[in-house]
């Protein structure tokens, strides 16, 4: 354990707050409303879905066949596998554990590529038979409003693409800093806040996976 | 929320096994959902899908995300959060839902005053 912990760096609690354990729930009351804020924002997104839902149920269901539900599920393993990663990666910096944050949130990175690499062979698919947003369809489909779900899709996943991208980045930036040894028992807000972002990732594909893949 | 924490003291360290069990339990339900929706009971999948899904959304906020060690200023924050997505999906669909009262239901236009059409072609009507 001792030669794990040689090039520590002790973390400062900026002046502004009393002690450490001020600095860290405020850090994750901020976390937490940043993310109260984006599942409003995804919020609206599940309302238009559902209207459309309500409005084109026959759509709704032709549309979803087009959809493969095998890559949807294995999506779903990679990032429910990923969230568990996560969380063991906080763990480990939580107690002192450096190589094995490392190789945690390495293997939450690699699901998180997997992930990606998935959605990229679902979307090269999508633009093959031309299921795109309306105004770029060119599939072929039974109901005239098809291109509506597909709206949807794009602008759905994409954002949570756009997210899981993001966690990327994220979770690259926590194992440089990792590296560095800034990391331990004492400190390790940005783990944990990094942490609860991924997790609300994975919170918005739970119910991206059935209400798009496996409900028509 | 009146005793006051010491330095340090707050950090609950959970046992890797809570992990491992929630990891399993969101596995199993993953597979379940992907069952069920393999049968057709009519709109009793979607609402399983749902229930389902909830599950599984609780069982990520409560462990994963911590809110069952957490101060429960972070709950009120997240509850709060759905309240207002329920008020959100609850005054838009007691506008969607009843307009077929109103208006009459044409093909597939359900009854929209201004039919909602899907712009396949990409020109739009001219005003001018």
């Amino acid at each position: 354990m001792s030669n794990q912990l040689e090039n520590t760096v002790q973390h400062h609690v900026a002046h502004h707050f009393d002690t450490a354990e001020q600095e860290f729930t405020t850090a994750k009351l901020g976390m937490w409303i940043f993310l109260v804020q984006e599942l409003l924002f995804f919020g609206a997104l599940f309302v238009a879905f559902f209207v459309f839902k309500y409005l084109y149920p026959q759509m709704y269901i032709e549309a979803h066949h087009h959809l493969s539900w095998k890559m949807g599920a294995l999506n779903t393993v990679f990032l429910i596998t990923s969230s568990f990663t996560m969380v063991m990666g906080v763990r480990s910096a939580q107690t002192n554990q450096r190589r094995a944050t490392m190789n945690y949130l390495f293997a939450t990175m690699m699901l998180a590529f997997c992930f990606l690499v998935v959605k990229y062979f679902e979307y090269a698919e999508k633009f093959h038979h031309g299921f795109l947003p309306p105004h770029f369809f060119s599939g072929e489909g039974v109901h005239q409003s098809l291109p509506i779900f597909f709206g949807l899709y794009f602008v759905m996943t994409g954002l949570h693409g756009i997210h899981v991208l993001i966690g990327i980045g994220l979770i690259a930036w926590l194992m440089y800093r990792s590296s560095k040894g800034e990391f331990n028992s004492e400190f390790y807000t940005p783990v944990e806040m990094v942490g609860l972002y991924w997790h609300f990732v994975d919170l918005v594909w739970i119910f991206l996976f059935p209400l798009f893949y496996l409900v028509g | 929320m009146e005793k006051h924490s010491e330095s340090h003291s707050h950090h609950v360290i959970v046992p890797v096994k809570s992990y491992v069990a929630t990891f399993c339990a969101l596995l199993v339900l993953t597979f379940i959902t992907v069952l069920v929706s393999r049968f057709d009971f009519g709109s009793l999948n979607l609402t399983i899908a749902l229930v389902v899904a909830f599950c599984k959304a609780s069982l990520v906020v409560w462990i994963f995300m911590g809110l069952k060690w957490d101060r429960g200023f972070n709950l009120v924050a997240f509850v709060g959060s759905i309240l207002f997505l329920i008020i959100f999906i609850g005054l838009t669909f007691s506008d969607i839902a009843f307009r077929h009262y109103r208006d009459s239901v044409e093909g597939e236009q359900f009854g929209l005053s201004r039919p909602v059409k899907a712009i396949t072609s990409g020109h739009h009507e001219q005003s001018h």
